[in-house]
């Protein structure tokens, strides 16, 4: 039960939410611009998903069924574009816009006209991208990476291209400098920096890491701009240029890019384990030093990506050893977690399954990324199905079965209902069925030689490529039991403010569903409930 | 909207320009340091 000292966060409700369209337009409510974000982040996920069952379908079965060359290859790019910018980052931002003000006791978001300009911003880039598949030459189709010379020889959709991951760069920067700005200025006198909860610390970091590199990729995007239409040779050789240059530049935020989709991912799993193990987060000090010790490494193994591009030995040895590095302050934290769990007394609710789930699936990517860390092994691996398979596993049994925990950890705080317990355990059990059935079989075809980006292939690649593509569709179809989860979310039985046996942390000791406005006083707070790490 | 007394606003205004400083070094630095690498 809730003990918090003062809870005049309801009493001072003057007012509630305006009506209509309006109330989405012109919103500078923390909560709901965190809605916006999570259901937008929702559609972009169906939409690449649909992409990927688009490529999945070509990739069946050996030859060229369904689509051409060109058009499988502008579904890669926007698969990659979509999921990365439209799906998993909104997702955390979402998550960010609702959990952050109540989990550090303030008001709203520091600057929430800004927020509400963030988040605006986010569909009109969509639509420009999107757009960009109806265009003359259809969309861009060069990966996500967006290499030079070739992304240079996308047609019309190109400067839409530029322009569109423009806005999604001033979208995250300016959602970055609300998230800092407010977990510095907003917080509860007694919410000292180190009792901030985990998934407080993941998103100050993350945010951080947002802010360093989202101009970078500005700078680097604007750069191919001006080469296309403005007559400079920063990446065409034939100009002097660099075009390996472009790599190195894209690779400094890139590979940063993977810790800010993951960073908060293991905040959520921080925040999950201790409630459902009924202990608390072990380790909570070490956990921060890990996440701010991943974050600094994360700038600094960027040419892991290009070992095949060239670069002198002392270089691959560098960048190898630092890629391996990651794996100390990543060890610490899964050790953590699990020493959270052991000896607790556990209970497998839907997000608690899809916290372990994320432990075991996440901990594969990684292994598998230390595979690639090893330059000899690299040159093996590279550019073939081994890659697709790691990065999916960390990015899709890692951030979005952390997604799905945290949107049904926190669905009862946000709807003030009980969602379904026995619909979100299937979603759990075919998600971690299908996603093994579709990820794991490429690690097969990797190591046999199968290369990514490829719409047609060699007939002894064909049995690993059927099976990926059935659990490809079975992944897809799991998801709308998700939906029907949300869409009968207020259905359910109500949910007290606590909603679960033993949480910890300031969003459980308002009422659920948490009041339009939370915390408009500065709340004194008991210890033992609201500060994860300090024992009761 | 909540009210928030003026010491926490100018603390918000300062962090907030200072950040969108570092940010706009960041983003002017890279593409001067293409200027300067071509």
């Amino acid at each position: 039960m809730s003990t918090a000292v003062a809870d005049s966060h309801d009493v001072h409700d003057h007012h509630g939410p305006e009506k209509g369209i309006k109330r989405w337009l012109f919103t500078t409510n923390h909560k709901d611009i965190g809605t916006m974000y999570l259901i937008f982040s929702l559609v972009m996920f169906f939409i690449g998903g649909l992409m990927a069952l688009v490529i999945r379908s070509e990739l069946a079965i050996p030859g060229l069924q369904f689509v051409h060359p060109e058009f499988f290859n502008q579904m890669t790019t926007m698969h990659a574009l979509i999921m990365v910018f439209g799906a998993v980052m909104p997702a955390f931002v979402g998550l960010a816009n609702w959990m952050i003000p109540m989990q550090i006791g303030g008001p709203d978001m520091a600057l929430p006209r800004m927020n509400n300009w963030s988040f605006w911003i986010l569909p009109v880039a969509f639509g420009i991208l999107l757009s960009t598949l109806l265009m003359p030459g259809g969309g861009p189709a060069s990966g996500w990476t967006m290499y030079p010379p070739l992304v240079l020889q996308t047609g019309n959709a190109f400067p839409f291209l530029i322009f569109s991951v423009h806005l999604m760069g001033i979208s995250s920067i300016m959602g970055a400098i609300n998230i800092i700005v407010t977990i510095i200025n907003m917080r509860t006198p007694e919410m000292t920096l180190i009792r901030m909860p985990m998934f407080v610390w993941t998103w100050l970091i993350t945010a951080y890491l947002l802010l360093a590199v989202m101009p970078v990729l500005a700078g680097a995007v604007t750069m191919l701009l001006t080469d296309q239409f403005f007559g400079t040779s920063f990446f065409l050789a034939a100009g002097g240029g660099d075009p390996v240059m472009f790599q190195h530049i894209f690779w400094f935020f890139g590979h940063p890019e993977v810790y800010i989709m993951i960073l908060p991912a293991f905040g959520v799993v921080s925040e999950i384990l201790p409630t459902f193990s009924r202990k608390p987060l072990f380790g909570h000090d070490s956990m921060v030093y890990a996440t701010a010790s991943i974050a600094f490494l994360s700038f600094i193994v960027w040419a892991h990506h290009m070992f095949t591009v060239g670069m002198p030995l002392t270089g691959q040895m560098f960048f190898m050893f630092a890629t391996m590095l990651i794996a100390v302050p990543t060890g610490v934290k899964v050790f953590n977690w699990v020493a959270t769990m052991w000896r607790g007394s556990m209970t497998f609710e839907t997000p608690m399954l899809f916290a372990i789930g994320f432990i075991f699936l996440f901990t594969i990517g990684g292994f598998s990324g230390l595979m690639l860390a090893i330059v000899p092994s690299d040159i093996q691996y590279h550019d073939s199905y081994f890659v697709v398979a790691h990065f999916h596993y960390v990015l899709v049994p890692g951030s979005i079965f952390a997604l799905m925990a945290a949107a049904y950890y926190w669905l009862p705080k946000w709807t003030g209902h009980m969602y379904s317990e026995r619909a979100g355990k299937l979603h759990f059990w075919l998600s971690t069925i299908f996603v093994n059935v579709t990820f794991f079989p490429m690690h097969f075809l990797g190591l046999a030689g199968m290369p990514r980006r490829i719409p047609d292939y060699s007939t002894q690649f064909a049995d690993f490529n059927l099976v990926a593509s059935i659990g490809a569709f079975g992944f897809g179809l799991s998801q709308l039991i998700f939906v029907y989860v949300l869409l009968t979310s207020k259905k359910g039985a109500h949910a007290s403010g606590k909603v679960w046996e033993a949480p910890r942390g300031l969003e459980w000791t308002v009422p659920s569903p948490a009041p339009y406005h939370t915390f408009n006083e500065p709340v004194h707070v008991d210890r033992t409930v609201a500060f994860p790490q300090e024992n009761p | 909207m909540t009210e928030i007394d003026q010491e926490t606003k100018r603390k918000i205004r300062r962090t907030a320009l200072m950040l969108l400083g570092v940010v706009l070094v960041f983003y002017f630095g890279f593409i001067l340091s293409g200027v300067l690498n071509s």
